[in-house]
C-alpha cells in the first residue's frame, strides 16, 4: 500500500476508534436521559474517574483485566449513591435545575479525584496480550485499537440485546415512554431508576478503563471529553441509542478526517453540526430521540 | 434536642429577618453607603492586589448581573455566557493590541461587538428553551472558544495576550491610567452604568413582559406579547452587558485568555448567579463577590478549593434554589 493511502486508511481507522469511544461514554449518558431525562454533567468526571481507578490497578496489580471487570462496578456503585443523594430528591424539579445539579457534582467528582491522585497524568500501559499489530493486507495497526472497536461493537449489541430481548428491558423502555403507568403496573420504577442511573455510570467508568492506555491519565480528561459526548448525544437524539451508535460514529470520523484536512478547527464542525441539530432537528439526525418540546 | 434545635433557628431566622426588613426599607441609603464605599475604596490606602481583587469582583458582578436578565427574568438557562463576557475581552484587546484606541472606544468596540454578537446568536437560539437551549449556547460558545483559542495569529492561542493599558482620552483631556487606583474609578463608574442600565431593563414595562413570559409564556402569548421579540432583546441586553464586563475585565486585568471563553467559565459565572439568587438582579452580584472572595481565600489555603466551591453549589441547588437573596427576600415578605 502506498503512503498516502495508508494515511487515509488510518485515518478512517482512528476515527473508528474514537467513534467507538465516544459510543461508549455516551450510551451511558443516553440511557440515563432516556429514561430519568436527565443531562447528567458528571458523566465525564466518571469516566475520568475509571480511568484513573484503573491505573492505579493496574499499577498494583498488574492486571488490566481486572480493571475492566472491577472499575465499572465501583463507578456504578458511585452511580447508586449519586442517585440516591442527589438526582432522587431534585424529581420534582425542573430538567434544567437537575442538570445545573450534576453540573456541581461534576466539579465535585473532579476536585476528589485531583485530591486523591493529584495532578501529575498517569501512564496506563496496553495490555500484553494486545501490545502487539496487527498486518491486515499489508496494513498494520495496533491490536489494541482493533480490540476498543470489536468491544465497543460487542457491548452495543449487548445492549441492544437487553433493551430489547429482556423483561427488564422492556420494563426500561416502558418506564421510557411514560414512567408513571409503568409505576401503576407494579414496577418499582424508583429502584428501576437507580438501577439505570448506575448502570450508565458503570459505562462511563468503563469507557475511561479503555480509553486510559490510548492516552495520559490527566485531571482535565474528564472536562475534555464531556461536550464531545454531549455533542454525540444531541446528534443521535437525545436518549436513543441507534441514534447515538450513528453519531458517534460519525463524529469520529469528523474528528480524524477533520484533522487531516482543516487541522486546527475540526473540533468547530462538530459543534457547528450539534448547533444546527438542536436547531433544525432536535430529535436528532435520525429523528429517534426523545427532546420534542424543548424541555 | 430537636426543638431546642427548630426554636434557635426560629429566633434566628427572626433576627435575620428584621435585619432583612430594616435593610429593605432601607435600601436607598444602604444602596448610596455601599456605593460611597466603594468609591472611597482606593484612598484606605488598600494594597494593589486588592484593588485588583475589588475589580475583579466588580467585573464579574456585572457580568453575573447580566446572565440573571436571561436566568432570573427571561427563564432561559444559557451554559455559554462566557461567549459573551469573551467576545467584550478579546475585542477590546485586539483593538488596543492592532489599533492603538484610547480607552472608551476600546470599551466601545467591545460593547458593541458583543450586541451585534447577541443580535446575531440571539436570532438563531432564543427560539429554543430548556435543555435545547442551554445545549446550544454550550455548542455556540464552543465554537466560539475553539476559533479564538486556535486562531493564534489574532489572539496568541493557548499563550493569550498580554493587553498595555490605554489612557483615557476625551476631548481636551487625557488621563494616564496606569495607576491600579485610576482604572479602579474608571471601572467602578462603569460597572455602576451597567448596573444602572440592567435595573432600568428590568423595572421598565418590557421588563414586566420578561417575567411574564418566565412565569407562563402560553399566556404571555395570549395577551398578545410577541415571545420571541422579548426573548431576543433580553438576549441581547444580557450579552452586551456581559461584553462590557469582558472589556472592563481585560482593561484592568491586562490579559487575556481563551480560558475565559470556556465552558467552565460559563459554570463559573452561574454558579455566581445562582448563588446570590436568580430573578433578584443584586444577588448574583453579591453571589459573584462572594465566590471571587471565596477562591481568593480558599486558594492561598488550598488547591483544592473548587471542592467547596462545588459542595456549597449543590447545597443551594438542592436547599436553596432561590439562592442567598431570593431567600432571605422570601423572608421578609412573610
Amino acid at each position: 500500500m502506498d503512503v498516502d493511502s495508508a494515511f487515509w486508511v488510518s485515518q478512517v481507522l482512528n476515527g473508528l476508534v474514537t467513534g467507538t469511544l465516544l459510543m461508549l461514554i455516551t450510551f451511558g449518558l443516553t440511557i440515563i436521559f432516556g429514561i430519568l431525562l436527565v443531562v447528567n454533567f458528571a458523566h465525564g468526571s466518571l469516566y475520568a474517574l475509571g480511568a484513573y481507578l484503573a491505573a492505579t490497578i493496574t499499577a498494583v496489580t498488574q492486571h488490566f483485566w481486572l480493571a475492566l471487570v472491577l472499575v465499572p462496578i465501583v463507578v456504578a456503585v458511585v452511580g447508586v449513591l449519586i442517585e440516591r443523594f442527589a438526582i432522587r430528591p431534585m424529581r420534582q424539579r425542573t430538567v434544567i435545575m437537575t442538570l445545573l445539579l450534576t453540573f456541581g457534582l461534576a466539579l465535585i467528582i473532579d476536585e476528589v479525584t485531583r485530591l486523591i491522585w493529584g495532578a501529575a497524568p498517569r501512564a496506563v500501559p496496553v495490555p500484553e496480550l494486545l501490545s502487539g499489530a496487527a498486518t491486515i493486507f499489508g496494513f498494520t495497526y495496533p491490536l489494541y485499537r482493533l480490540f476498543i472497536v470489536a468491544l465497543g461493537a460487542a457491548l452495543a449489541l449487548l445492549l441492544y440485546l437487553f433493551l430489547e430481548k429482556t423483561d427488564l428491558g422492556t420494563v426500561i423502555r416502558a418506564a421510557s415512554s411514560d414512567a408513571e403507568i409503568v409505576q401503576v403496573m407494579g414496577i418499582n420504577t424508583s429502584l428501576l431508576f437507580t438501577c439505570v442511573f448506575a448502570l450508565g455510570c458503570g459505562l462511563a467508568g468503563l469507557s475511561g478503563v479503555i480509553a486510559a492506555p490510548l492516552q495520559t491519565v490527566g485531571p482535565s480528561m474528564g472536562t475534555d471529553i464531556i461536550v464531545d459526548a454531549f455533542v454525540v448525544l444531541v446528534l443521535g437524539g437525545l436518549g436513543s441509542l441507534r441514534g447515538t451508535v450513528m453519531a458517534a460514529l460519525l463524529v469520529g470520523q469528523v474528528r480524524m478526517l477533520g484533522a487531516a484536512v482543516i487541522s486546527e478547527y475540526s473540533s468547530v464542525l462538530t459543534f457547528v453540526l450539534m448547533a444546527g441539530v438542536l436547531l433544525v432537528r432536535p430529535r436528532g439526525l435520525l429523528n429517534l430521540g426523545r427532546l420534542d418540546d424543548g424541555h | 434536642m430537636m426543638g431546642i434545635k427548630t426554636v434557635a433557628i426560629e429566633t434566628m431566622s427572626a433576627r435575620l429577618q428584621s435585619m432583612v426588613a430594616w435593610l429593605v426599607r432601607y435600601r436607598r441609603y444602604c444602596l448610596a453607603a455601599a456605593v460611597i464605599v466603594l468609591a472611597l475604596l482606593p484612598l484606605f490606602g488598600l494594597q494593589k492586589y486588592y484593588v485588583r481583587l475589588v475589580m475583579e469582583m466588580l467585573t464579574y458582578g456585572l457580568w453575573a448581573i447580566s446572565l440573571d436578565i436571561m436566568i432570573g427574568f427571561t427563564g432561559l438557562v444559557s451554559f455559554g455566557h462566557a461567549a459573551f463576557f469573551g467576545l467584550g475581552v478579546y475585542s477590546t484587546a485586539i483593538l488596543i493590541t492592532k489599533t492603538g484606541v484610547s480607552l472608551l472606544p476600546a470599551l466601545l468596540g467591545g460593547v458593541a461587538l458583543s450586541l451585534v454578537a447577541a443580535v446575531l446568536i440571539g436570532i438563531v437560539i432564543v427560539r429554543l428553551s430548556g435543555i435545547a437551549f442551554a445545549l446550544l449556547t454550550l455548542a455556540s460558545s464552543m465554537i466560539l472558544f475553539t476559533v479564538f483559542w486556535r486562531w493564534s495569529a489574532l489572539t496568541g492561542g493557548d499563550d493569550g495576550m498580554s493587553v498595555p493599558r490605554p489612557d483615557l482620552k476625551l476631548p481636551g483631556l487625557s488621563l494616564n491610567m496606569q495607576a491600579d487606583t485610576s482604572v479602579y474609578w474608571f471601572v467602578l463608574a462603569m460597572v455602576l452604568l451597567g448596573i444602572y442600565l440592567a435595573q432600568r431593563v428590568v423595572n421598565s414595562p418590557a421588563g414586566a413582559a420578561l417575567v411574564a413570559i418566565r412565569e407562563n409564556q402560553a399566556r404571555a402569548e395570549c395577551v398578545g406579547y410577541n415571545i420571541f421579540r422579548y426573548k431576543l432583546l433580553a438576549f441581547t441586553i444580557s450579552g452586551t452587558l456581559a461584553g462590557m464586563a469582558g472589556s472592563l475585565y481585560v482593561i484592568f486585568q491586562g490579559f487575556a485568555s481563551p480560558d475565559l471563553l470556556h465552558w467552565s467559565s460559563s459554570g463559573q459565572v452561574l454558579i455566581m448567579t445562582i448563588l446570590g439568587g436568580v430573578g433578584t438582579l443584586y444577588g448574583p452580584f453579591i453571589g459573584a463577590g462572594l465566590i471571587v472572595l471565596l477562591q481568593d481565600k480558599l486558594s492561598s489555603l488550598t488547591e483544592h478549593w473548587m471542592l467547596p466551591l462545588g459542595l456549597i453549589f449543590v447545597l443551594v441547588i438542592r436547599f436553596l434554589p432561590k439562592g442567598l437573596l431570593g431567600m432571605v427576600r422570601l423572608g421578609s415578605q412573610r
